[in-house]
């Protein structure tokens, strides 16, 4: 009943691990490094 | 520092906003049709569910590189840093949907071929293809003169798109242990459940893409900003008199 479960258990939590560490870790290094920058220069998001 | 400044602390903007909901909506809708409503496989079992997260992977990461080749070819021919870090930014995204893929697809191989890894032309292809844009990303990070790094790092996004064709063609060409592309669109082989789960899995993986790339384009743009602004506080430093300082210096730099 559970045979091939290890394998989609293993796909899907990769998958779901991987892109939200690369999404939390892309947001955090954007709002440091927003301090860094002045606000007239970071205008791209009007 | 103002309300307004605030907002401006981080890549997200009412957009990505809409485009991450629609991710997670997706996302939460892949694992609820994906692992529990659609019926294991009459042949491959449970481990066919791959196919929701494998196939959407490839979709991203095609769409990806496809992007990275039309920043490049733009950049080439409009000098633009706008389309630059567009093609920089797809293929760091690229990059990681191609290491999903690699792995979703390895741990599928395993029930199904018996093996994690063999040296198929579809797989070695696809591995090819990620080390390429690997090598793509570390030659934007090179140093040396900004100008020449991206006329050279847009030749190569340009050149490296042709492993992602063959890539896509591998199966037609050479035979293999890969299967077939699961899906052409005048002869669609999956229905019911199947095709609702890719349906969500393939929409997630878009608008997840499509997040991630506008975060990181807005981190490349915030990145170079920063360095100009380190670079104008060092030469006020230096015109001011205060460089020698070495801690000074550290703070800045």
């Amino acid at each position: 009943m559970f045979e091939g479960w290890e394998f989609v258990t293993a796909g899907y939590g990769f998958t779901f691990l991987v892109l939200a560490v690369f999404g939390y870790l892309t947001v955090r290094k954007g709002k440091r490094i927003s301090r860094e920058v002045p606000p007239s220069k970071r205008r791209f998001l009007d | 520092m103002t309300a307004t400044d605030k907002n401006f602390l981080t890549t997200s903007s009412k957009s990505t906003k809409v485009i991450g909901s629609v991710a997670l909506a997706a996302g939460a809708l892949t694992l609820i049709f994906g692992l529990i409503v659609a019926p294991p496989h009459i042949e491959q079992g449970q481990s066919a569910r791959l196919l929701f997260v494998h196939v959407p992977s490839v979709i991203a990461t095609y769409l990806s590189y496809f992007i990275t080749l039309v920043g490049s070819a733009i950049y080439l021919r409009k000098k633009s840093l706008f389309w630059d870090r567009v093609a920089g930014a797809s293929a760091e995204v690229g990059s990681v949907f191609c290491a999903v893929l690699l792995f979703s697809g390895s741990v599928w191989g395993r029930p199904t071929w018996g093996t994690f890894w063999v040296w198929d032309p579809r797989l070695t292809s696809t591995a090819v293809m990620f080390v390429s844009y690997l090598g793509y990303l570390a030659i934007r990070r090179m140093d040396m003169e900004p100008a020449a790094r991206r006329r050279r790092s847009a030749i190569v996004g340009i050149l490296a798109f042709v492993n992602v064709i063959i890539v896509h063609f591998s199966v037609d060409w050479w035979r293999g242990l890969h299967q077939s592309r699961t899906f052409e669109p005048s002869d669609v082989q999956i229905e019911g459940w199947y095709l609702l789960s890719f349906f969500f899995g393939t929409v997630f993986f878009v608008s997840t893409q499509a997040w991630l790339l506008i975060h990181r384009f807005r981190l490349s743009h915030l990145e170079s900003q920063a360095n100009a602004a380190k670079l104008d506080q060092l030469i006020d430093l230096r015109q001011s008199g205060d460089l020698g300082s070495a801690q000074t210096r550290e703070k800045v730099v």
